[in-house]
């Protein structure tokens, strides 16, 4: 018990570094559930109460329901409950929504007054591509009765239910949509408490993911050795099921072995097809992008351009990368916007968000990008980090949570591969499109101002190449060639806060780094002048597969690039398992030893296969 | 035996295979956890319903439907300087949910090829605001020569509209003013050009609104707009 | 560990199809919705008229002809020595108090019609008579200038378009810059 209230104390401490919710507008709800004289489980509900109450909700709110459980029997009585999402507002049909956070946390408290957690996370959901919807992350662990407490008569517990919808990352795509939540509670009266109820609590309950977030499931450990409160209860009927269960087991290994199989043979080549539909099918993604002219300043008023930090992070003025316009001034103002002013039509800036936009120290969120103030999800999508003037406008920060985080590189290379700037290593969501945009380089010209694409698993692949062209001039001999060290490959799942600081020294540019002098005018007869670059390229467009989804197989590389497609996908998977609860992490565990006695099985068959062959050569 | 191997070699066998596996194996293991309990409850249920948000502007007592100033001048008619047009000009909540909503109004010259002119003053478009400060709260911060942004500082709830935050559309008749003249005589004709900077440029009216939740508004507005905005607790919206 | 990776992945399997078929979540804030709504007209200022001055009997006859697209007012003075007496006559045309004689309408531009035919607009014409001084001989040549101005018709804020007389005819003097010599 001891042990109990000091997990208790740990996750409400845990809980109380989250950030803070208060803001939000808080429904709830209360019912009571009785275990009467007569044997019965009642509920007060009221005919408008009925069974499926119906929560308006916004994003940012939250819910409350509190159940409040009595037992009015003579007897002591054990109790058990489920609690089960049917569905996340995810599924709702015809809609589009997905991303989305939740915060949910399921508590039981004993008649002393011990609140015990069940389950809890602030980041259920959002862009982790797991098996489970939404809210359904949330429940995996829960679908099962699960024993609570025993109550003497006359005693009273409580099951508290919280779930906050995270403002940040539901947008327009869950207007129109419904979730449905469920409990179920269940007694029995045989005994004092059964003796099959594991309650051993771990010393550190809840594990601290890679993202720095709490994990979804607040019990498991990867052998299932223990946990307390989800602990499933195992009473008398096992047997009836026990000839199903070995049947089951049985066509597990057998279907197990297939699938072996099955790998194996895609091994010999196939996986490539694979991967070229998972390129398309993000393909299918790309969205279309609307290219602006640049067109030449005359004297003229001026423009005012404001990016909003927005209610996640703090600006600093390293976020303008890039200002082609000398008389442009950068205000910074509490940190919470910065406002260049003084922009003239057809002037261009840079912005960089992920080096000038801090997140609180312990924010559960990410830098996606900006995206223009009160744009909504249908019209827009983010904006360009380089963006030509042409009027006042206001640009927002957005944040997601994180999901699957990859690490992509910006390269800023001559067409001959040479390093001409220091290379760049951001993280985002696998799926993501992340915008980036282009270096400014003395007596070079990028090929687009902007790139974009969508991250796949694999970082190797998260490749944004700026190919820079000289721009023609007359003593182009003293083309300038930014030296910079190279940046190591990053380490796949690194923590993006812990990211080295990029080695890329951006700066204002001074005035030498204005556009072309004049005099590259004057050789205009001799040199044909370059194009101007494309405001925005998207790189999903032109991908024709790279190296993991090579046609080569026999040039010695492919039996590798296959390996890494086929671990991409796997660890595509990873995450989402994490969150499995603990029974399903027995489960696995199951599987695991009797995938490892069918591995040896095939194994054995095989070699006697071969056997067999070579018996019959 | 080759085609066998085909159809364990497709992809959608092998994950086929695995989800079958998987299943049944955790069905094998933890489907023995199954409680025979004695008392059961109903279910308890709760559904979380989101719904719509919408916003309608709104010209002249009908919806302008990304288009403004329709109908303004009768066929064959010119756009006359000095004259102030009808141009009233308000919000209406067309969505589900209550909401907060902003204006922001773009005015600038275009020449013919639609490139804006700069050098023409945005001043000279005069959409005459109305309601300001009763009902509608100038950002000071956010307007600029070319924009206008003002903030209703009420909830608007659905299937309501706001009061008007404009109500006449003038052009300065001292567009006239910015000219030049030239004469020429020739025997008995004498022939005096008169130019003006304005002729043949395009004016044009630009109004967006925007709409937030009327729940959490505070940070929604903070987020979806970037702006800092008081909302006491009768609803009222300031902007800090 | 590398264990359990493996069996981790096999189960992950489970979600292979989900990840196949995910889509980025499109994560923005809050319910927000927004429209807009534009307009736009071109201004026509531009104009360019044109005076006829014929001279007999004493006479100048004066007709002016609004050859832009924009509808102007047009008023004439003339400007002659103290010996001589000018009389101004002319359907349309009246005196200003400020001397000038307004034409008391606004003379449109130039229309085309849906056949191509192009239809010019022109005052009525202003006969300035000039009355030479009995002593006054023949061959004695006097110098009368007649200037006239135009201006694009203006509106009340109503729309009603003003008296010539009542419209400002400061305008042009104000700002404009005037090239090739403007002599009045």
């Amino acid at each position: 018990m001891k042990k109990r209230i000091l997990t208790s104390a740990l996750l409400a401490g845990l809980l109380a570094l989250a950030p803070a919710t208060a803001r939000a507008e808080t429904l709830t709800s209360e019912r009571n559930v009785t275990f009467t004289q007569d044997n019965k489980l009642s509920e007060d509900r009221t005919a408008s109460d009925v069974n499926s109450a119906v929560y308006d909700l916004q994003p940012g709110d939250d819910i409350t329901i509190t159940l409040n459980l009595k037992n009015d029997n003579a007897s002591a009585s054990n109790w058990y409950m489920t609690n089960e999402v049917l569905q996340s507002l995810e599924e709702t049909a015809g809609s589009g929504a997905s991303g989305g956070a939740y915060e949910y946390e399921l508590t039981y408290t004993d008649p002393a007054g011990t609140r015990e957690i069940l389950f809890t996370s602030d980041t259920v959901g959002g862009e982790n591509n797991g098996s489970r919807v939404g809210l359904k992350a949330a429940t995996s662990g829960l679908e099962d009765f699960l024993y609570l407490d025993t109550l003497q008569p006359g005693q009273s517990g409580a099951v508290t239910l919280r779930v906050a919808l995270d403002g940040e990352t539901q947008g327009n795509d869950y207007q129109n949509t419904l979730a449905s939540l469920q409990m179920n509670f269940a007694v029995d009266t045989t005994t004092v408490n059964t003796q099959t109820v594991n309650r051993t609590v771990e010393g550190d309950p809840v594990p601290v993911d890679d993202n720095g977030g709490q994990g979804t499931d607040g019990n498991g450990n990867a052998d299932g050795s223990g946990s307390g409160r989800t602990g499933i209860v195992r009473t008398g009927d096992e047997n009836d099921l026990l000839p199903y269960i070995i049947a089951a087991g049985v066509s597990g290994i057998l279907f197990l072995v297939l699938a072996i199989l099955g790998v194996k043979e895609q091994k010999k080549g196939k996986i490539k097809k694979n991967a070229k539909a998972l390129g398309i099918g993000i393909l299918a993604l790309c969205l279309a992008w609307n290219t602006a002219a640049p067109v030449s300043a005359a004297e003229d008023y001026t423009y005012t351009l404001r990016l909003f930090a927005g209610a996640q992070g703090t600006i600093d003025a390293s976020v303008v990368q890039r200002l082609t316009d000398a008389g442009a001034t950068v205000d910074i103002q509490g940190g919470e916007v910065c406002v260049i002013s003084g922009l003239h039509y057809g002037e261009q800036v840079v912005l960089d968000i992920q080096k000038g936009v801090r997140l609180d120290g312990a924010s559960k969120y990410y830098r996606k990008g900006f995206r223009i103030s009160g744009e909504d999800t249908n019209s827009s999508r983010l904006a360009n980090p380089s963006v030509t003037v042409t009027g006042d406008t206001d640009y927002v920060v957005a944040y997601g949570i994180r999901g699957e985080t990859v690490a992509y590189t910006v390269s800023y290379r001559d067409s001959a591969g040479t390093d001409l700037y220091p290379s760049a290593v951001y993280y985002g969501n696998v799926g993501d499109k992340p915008v980036v945009a282009y270096q400014y380089i003395e007596g070079w010209q990028p090929q687009a101002y902007n790139l974009g694409k969508t991250l796949t698993a694999d970082a190797s692949e998260n490749q944004f190449t700026f190919v820079y062209t000289p721009v023609p001039t007359v003593t182009n001999v003293n083309t300038v060639v930014v030296p910079g060290p190279q940046v190591p490959a990053p380490e796949q799942g690194q923590e993006p806060e812990e990211e080295p600081a990029p080695p890329v020294t951006v700066v204002t540019p001074p005035e030498e780094e204005e556009e072309p002098e004049p005099g590259v005018v004057e050789v205009e007869d001799e040199v044909p002048p370059l194009a101007e670059p494309e405001d925005y390229e998207d790189l999903d467009e032109e991908e024709t597969p790279l190296g993991g989804f090579g046609d080569n197989e026999d040039d010695g590389s492919g039996g590798t690039d296959e390996k890494n497609v086929a671990e991409s996908i796997l660890e595509d998977l990873a995450t989402p398992l994490a969150m499995l609860p603990t029974p399903a992490k027995a489960g696995i565990l199951a599987a695991v030893v009797a995938l490892a006695g069918a591995g040896i099985c095939w194994l054995v068959m095989t070699a006697r296969r071969k056997g067999k062959k070579e018996n019959e050569q | 035996m080759k085609k066998f191997k085909k159809i364990l070699a497709s992809p959608i066998t092998t994950i086929a295979a695995f989800v079958l596996a998987a299943g049944l194996l955790l069905f094998s293991s933890i489907g023995g956890a199954r409680a025979a309990l004695t008392y059961f409850s109903d279910d308890y249920a709760a559904n979380i319903q989101l719904q719509e948000i919408g916003v309608t502007l709104v010209e002249n007592g009908a919806p302008a439907e990304g288009e403004l100033l329709k109908g303004l001048l009768a066929e064959g008619e010119q756009f006359k300087p000095g004259v102030s047009y009808k141009e009233q000009l308000n919000v209406y909540n067309s969505g589900v949910i209550n909401e907060y909503v902003r204006v922001s109004i773009h005015k600038y010259w275009l020449d013919e090829n639609g490139e804006k002119i700069r050098t023409l003053s945005p001043d000279l478009i005069k959409l005459n605001l109305v309601n300001l400060g009763s009902d509608w709260l100038l950002d000071s911060e956010a307007s600029t020569e070319e924009r206008t942004v003002l903030y209703y500082n009420k909830l608007l709830n659905s299937q309501n509209e706001t009061p008007l935050f404009a109500d006449r559309l003038t052009i300065d008749g001292s567009v006239a003013d910015h000219v030049s003249e030239t004469k020429k005589t020739d025997g008995r004709y004498t022939t005096i050009t008169t130019v003006y900077e304005y002729d043949g440029a395009r004016f044009c009216i630009e109004a967006r609104v925007d709409a937030v939740q009327e729940h959490n508004a505070k940070d929604a507005v903070w987020s979806a707009w970037g702006r800092r905005v008081t909302i006491d607790e009768n609803g009222v919206l300031s902007l800090d | 560990m590398k264990k359990s990776k493996i069996f981790l992945t096999a189960i992950s399997a489970l979600a292979a199809g989900m990840v196949l078929t995910a889509t980025a979540g499109s994560a923005w804030a809050y319910f927000t919705t927004n429209t807009s709504a534009s307009g736009s007209y071109t201004l026509s200022l531009g104009n360019e008229t044109r005076i006829v001055e014929t001279y007999s009997e004493h006479t100048k006859h004066l007709v002016v002809t609004n050859e832009g697209t924009a509808p102007v007012y047009v008023r004439a003075r003339a400007f002659s020595g103290s010996l001589y007496g000018l009389a101004y006559t002319g359907e349309g045309w009246q005196a200003g108090a400020d001397g000038y004689y307004y034409y008391n309408a606004a003379v449109p531009g130039i229309t085309t019609a849906e056949d191509g035919t192009v239809t010019k607009s022109q005052t009525t014409q202003l006969d300035v008579l000039i009355t030479f001084p009995e002593e006054a001989e023949e061959g004695d040549e006097c110098n009368v200038v007649v200037i006239y101005e135009s201006i694009p018709v203006q509106y009340d804020s109503d729309g009603n378009p003003l008296a010539p007389q009542a419209a400002d005819w400061s305008g042009k003097v104000l700002t404009g810059r005037t090239e090739g010599g403007n002599d009045r």
